[in-house]
């Protein structure tokens, strides 16, 4: 180790030697611009001396260059055809090669699935009584999958965590899925249409996220719809946010981080607007918004990306035909040194019994409403058994599970969940409160309760309706004041767990404990 | 942290006497913190004096947005992993792990003076360079959360959350060597 003498003396030397290089290579550089200025400016003298002669002679040897070039022409196409021909075969071989890769994949898919369905049996085997009610959209894979995530819930739904959006939980009921939406390869599509509905029903964007790349054909973005001037957000900044992290053992979230980097290189929109966020309170101004329209596996056809001035990262949201977002299809991804933040829907599983223990990761919540943020250590889970894709869950330090999915059911009508779930057993007391505003001034209809929960513009309930949440959140009669949500985890076997802004009331089977359940609410 | 800029602004002036000022005040910090990024001390070493050559050949301006420390160990930084990069892409490391180690435990004990946060720094070493880095430069060389963020070029937020993990790694770290500690 050098003392403060020789530190400096060293670095003075350096210093000198640097400065000496970089006169002798700027010298080196005048002698080379100066002699090849010269050289150009003879030339150009050269061709203004003699312009009209050259010119001329240029002229009247037209024909003959014409002749030239078309031999020239005839004999370079003949190359390239000999090239292309040479490429067709390449390509021809690579594609019969891809196909037997589909094959092999779809072999696996299959056989995974088996798997998963045959876990699933064994599930509903052990638990008899979750004989879901099928709905008519879903397949016997999707029930079996869906299965898996009742019998292993918890039902405590944690209220801290959002269920919707970050910024609060949309108004607007959730509109049907698409088919499009579960774009697949032909390996997936082979990979049977149960486990599709499978994806489609029970998980959804982000899960196909974590995929790692060996089960995934990604299609190139659409080279026609980028444009070049959202590269704004450029590679670079998306790795800067999810790609320099070794989450994960580095597979999945690198390879989603590709992904992401293609999206954002849809239609530039707009930038610099104002809009409004899910619950309506905040407006917040948009930085960029970007439509991506090209074609990914597993994602949304038409995505808008949007960024926006006061939130980390990005938040992708489902365009819709309209023309608006579709905020309940959304999710934001960003990136804390190794840290992921990433909020969307979740469900709860117990994800000890069909994932494997993969790792840890810090994760970080904010609430819906109180803007709270959680942080912490979780255990990660790759499950596989639910459907053919990986999904991860999380452990938090009070065991519940977060499963890391956009696990939504989209009813066509209130009626056709509420028909499905039989709530008419909900009683009010029309004296009751909840949160200390009285509920009974909105005339309450205790036979009718949907109707009242739905219809009363003074309470201002909003609803949110997945597959597995009736989310519903109270304010006062000024329609301002946010009261606290209620979220009732809803299972197709009848189970219910009942979440108040961050007290947990599990409930069995609502019907036979609605008493007890609203007493509870009223002692809250 | 004036004395730093008015040396600069003497060097900058033509009196090369302010860097060597310079080099004295931060030398040995920079090494440290260097070191936390390369995890070899000689390398540090090259490494900083790399930094002040960067600094006499270019003479950036030093606008005064931040603390001059702050910004030097901001170049430090980027010089560092720049010659990180340069060292992966050709062979190993020059390493003699017995030299490295003289060195290091000399200049702790010259800079730290410390005992225990010797012993600190020493388990700080063994920590991800990130944590390393970041708990050095809270811990020991006393930049707020703010300035550390710009010397990493990372948010605030992402720094607690860098300085969370890490003192969590560190406590590990500690607890398996036996170590009494206090909660930090």
């Amino acid at each position: 180790m050098k003392n403060y003498d020789e530190r400096i003396d060293s670095i003075f030397r350096k210093y000198e030697e640097r400065l000496v290089e970089k006169k002798r290579r700027s010298a080196i550089i005048k002698r080379a611009a100066v002699s090849s200025g010269a050289g150009a400016a003879v030339l150009l003298g050269v061709w203004f001396v003699s312009g009209d002669t050259l010119r001329n002679s240029m002229d009247n040897n037209y024909p003959d260059t014409v002749v030239e070039n078309t031999e020239t022409t005839a004999v370079t196409s003949e190359a390239v055809s000999a090239v292309t021909k040479d490429i067709t075969e390449e390509k021809t071989t690579t594609t019969v090669r891809t196909r037997k890769t589909e094959a092999k994949t779809t072999a696996v898919g299959e056989a995974r699935t088996t798997a998963a369905v045959r876990s699933s049996d064994a599930k509903e085997a052990r638990h008899p009584q979750q004989t879901a009610s099928p709905s008519p959209q879903r397949t016997e894979a999707a029930e079996r999958s869906t299965a898996v995530v009742r019998t292993t819930a918890t039902g405590t739904a944690p209220a801290n965590i959002p269920t919707a959006t970050s910024a609060g939980t949309a108004t607007r009921p959730v509109q049907p899925a698409t088919s499009a939406r579960q774009t697949t390869t032909a390996a997936h599509a082979v990979t049977t249409a149960r486990q599709t509905t499978a994806i489609a029903h029970v998980m959804t964007q982000p899960v196909t996220a974590f995929v790692p790349p060996v089960t995934r054909t990604v299609s190139p973005p659409n080279a026609e719809v980028i444009n070049r001037e959202t590269d704004e957000i450029t590679n670079e900044v998306v790795r800067e946010y999810f790609g320099e992290i070794d989450l994960f053992k580095g597979r999945k979230l690198s390879w989603y981080a590709e992904n992401v980097s293609e999206s954002v290189k849809g239609d530039y929109i707009t930038d610099g607007s104002q809009t409004r966020t899910p619950n309506g309170k905040h407006y917040f101004t948009m930085v960029k918004y970007y439509r991506y329209n090209g074609t990914h596996e597993g994602m949304p056809e038409d995505l808008v990306v949007v960024e926006f001035e006061d939130c980390d990262g990005l938040f992708l949201y489902e365009y819709t035909e309209d023309g608006s977002f579709n905020w309940d299809y959304y999710y934001q991804l960003c990136m804390e040194d190794s840290d992921v933040v990433y909020k969307n829907r979740h469900a709860e599983v117990d994800a000890s019994e069909i994932g494997e223990l993969i790792g840890s990761a810090f994760l970080s919540y904010t609430h819906n409403f109180t803007g709270k943020v959680t942080e912490g250590s979780y255990d990660v889970y790759s499950i596989s058994g639910i459907s053919p894709e990986y999904a991860v869950a999380a452990c938090d330090d009070n065991g519940r599970y977060h499963f890391y999915c956009n696990n939504e059911f989209r009813p066509a009508s209130v009626e056709d969940l509420f028909e499905k779930l039989d709530l008419n057993d909900l009683t009010f007391d029309e004296t009751a409160t909840i949160f200390g505003a009285l509920v009974s001034q909105h005339k309450v209809d205790s036979d009718r309760i949907n109707e009242i929960l739905f219809n009363d513009p003074k309470l201002s309930i909003k609803t949110k309706l997945s597959r597995k949440n009736a989310y519903i959140q109270l304010f006062a009669s000024n329609g301002h004041d946010f009261m606290g949500d209620i979220i009732f985890n809803i299972y197709q076997n009848g189970e219910i767990d009942l979440e108040l802004n961050g007290n947990n009331y599990y409930l069995r089977t609502l019907s036979s404990r609605a008493e007890e359940l609203f007493s509870y609410v009223i002692e809250n | 942290m004036d004395n730093g800029a008015s040396s600069y602004r003497r060097f900058i002036s033509g009196d090369k006497n302010g860097l060597g000022d310079i080099v004295r005040e931060y030398s040995d910090g920079m090494i440290l913190y260097i070191n936390s990024i390369v995890q070899n001390i000689c390398i540090a070493e090259e490494i900083m004096e790399e930094v002040f050559v960067e600094i006499a050949l270019k003479k950036p301006k030093y606008s005064g947005k931040s603390s001059f420390k702050t910004w030097l160990y901001a170049i430090a930084r980027h010089t560092a992993l720049d010659q990180l990069k340069h060292y992966s892409r050709f062979s190993d490391l020059p390493s003699d792990d017995m030299y490295d180690l003289s060195d290091e435990q000399d200049l702790e004990k010259s800079y730290i003076r410390d005992e225990q946060k010797i012993q600190l720094h020493q388990a700080i070493s063994v920590l991800n360079p990130d944590y390393s880095q970041v708990l050095y430069l809270v811990y020991f060389e006393g930049f707020s959360y703010n300035e550390t963020a710009g010397i990493m070029k990372r948010s605030e937020k992402q720094v607690k959350n860098l300085v969370y993990r890490a003192k969590q790694a560190l406590k590990k770290i500690l607890e398996e060597r036996g170590f009494e500690y206090e909660e930090l």
